[in-house]
């Protein structure tokens, strides 16, 4: 059953240390491109397409940034949960230092 | 912050000899070498480092762009380079299209705010269809820069 809804939803960002950078944009951005609901991430004034890792990026997102997620749309439910989560994680494993 | 400080102009390379994604990314790390940025350092060991991340998921962001990149202990200032792959390379990139623009970014080990500003920077700058256009049609360093 599909389900339709416009969401709004506040988020402040994790992924320590370095916030919403390429690996959590370009995951954030897959979800969003196989999902059929709209995506929008706003940092202030600033409006980025989900669909797009660029647009992410250009955010500037460090942790401790509050985002506002809109998702319109078809199955925007249950893409929520999943966005937020990529947004939210703790700390991020991401970049192999060197020596691990 | 701007893309020219922090790209080292004397490690671009207009013309990638590598025909592979590793192999360009390899080439980029020597070329920062030769320009004297990566003093003492091991070459190896940050050269695998770019490629696990990659192994993590791919820096290709689509429209020919790739951003491979790391963090290193042995790097103490972010660095950079941009380099041209006219016939493109695969990379597995966002949109499946082969790769022509490469920029790499190596950031010290502890200091992510320099990271994320260079990939804004870099983003904010080929967001630009028409510059993209025409860095994959530069020829030389000098025009690389200038359109930097």
């Amino acid at each position: 059953m599909n389900t339709m809804a416009l969401i709004r939803q506040n988020v402040v960002v994790g992924i320590a240390p370095m916030g919403l950078h390429m690996r959590p944009a370009m995951e954030f951005a897959k979800l969003v491109q196989a999902a059929r609901c709209t995506v929008s991430v706003f940092h202030g004034e600033k409006k980025a397409d989900g669909r797009s890792p660029t647009d992410l990026l250009m955010l500037f997102a460090p942790p401790g940034t509050e985002l506002t997620l809109e998702l319109d749309g078809d199955d925007a439910d249950a893409l929520l949960q999943p966005l937020i989560a990529i947004l939210t994680a703790e700390a991020e494993g991401d970049e192999p230092r060197a020596g691990s | 912050m701007k893309l020219t400080s922090f790209l080292i102009r004397e490690a671009i390379q207009p013309a990638l000899v590598a025909t592979t994604r590793d192999g360009a990314i390899s080439e980029m790390i020597r070329s920062l070498q030769a320009a004297g940025k990566l003093p003492g350092a091991d070459l190896a060991d940050i050269t695998s480092a770019v490629l696990r991340r990659e192994q993590l998921g791919s820096t290709g962001i689509g429209r020919g762009i790739a951003i491979p990149h790391s963090r290193h202990r042995d790097v103490p200032n972010l660095v950079g380079t941009v380099a041209l792959a006219p016939k493109g390379l695969a990379f597995d990139s966002i949109d499946g299209e082969p790769v022509q623009v490469l920029f790499l970014l190596i950031s010290p080990d502890q200091q992510p705010g320099p990271h994320l500003r260079a990939l804004e920077a870099v983003v904010q700058k080929t967001k630009d269809d028409g510059l993209v256009a025409k860095l994959r049609n530069a020829k030389t360093v000098d025009e690389i820069w200038e359109l930097l």
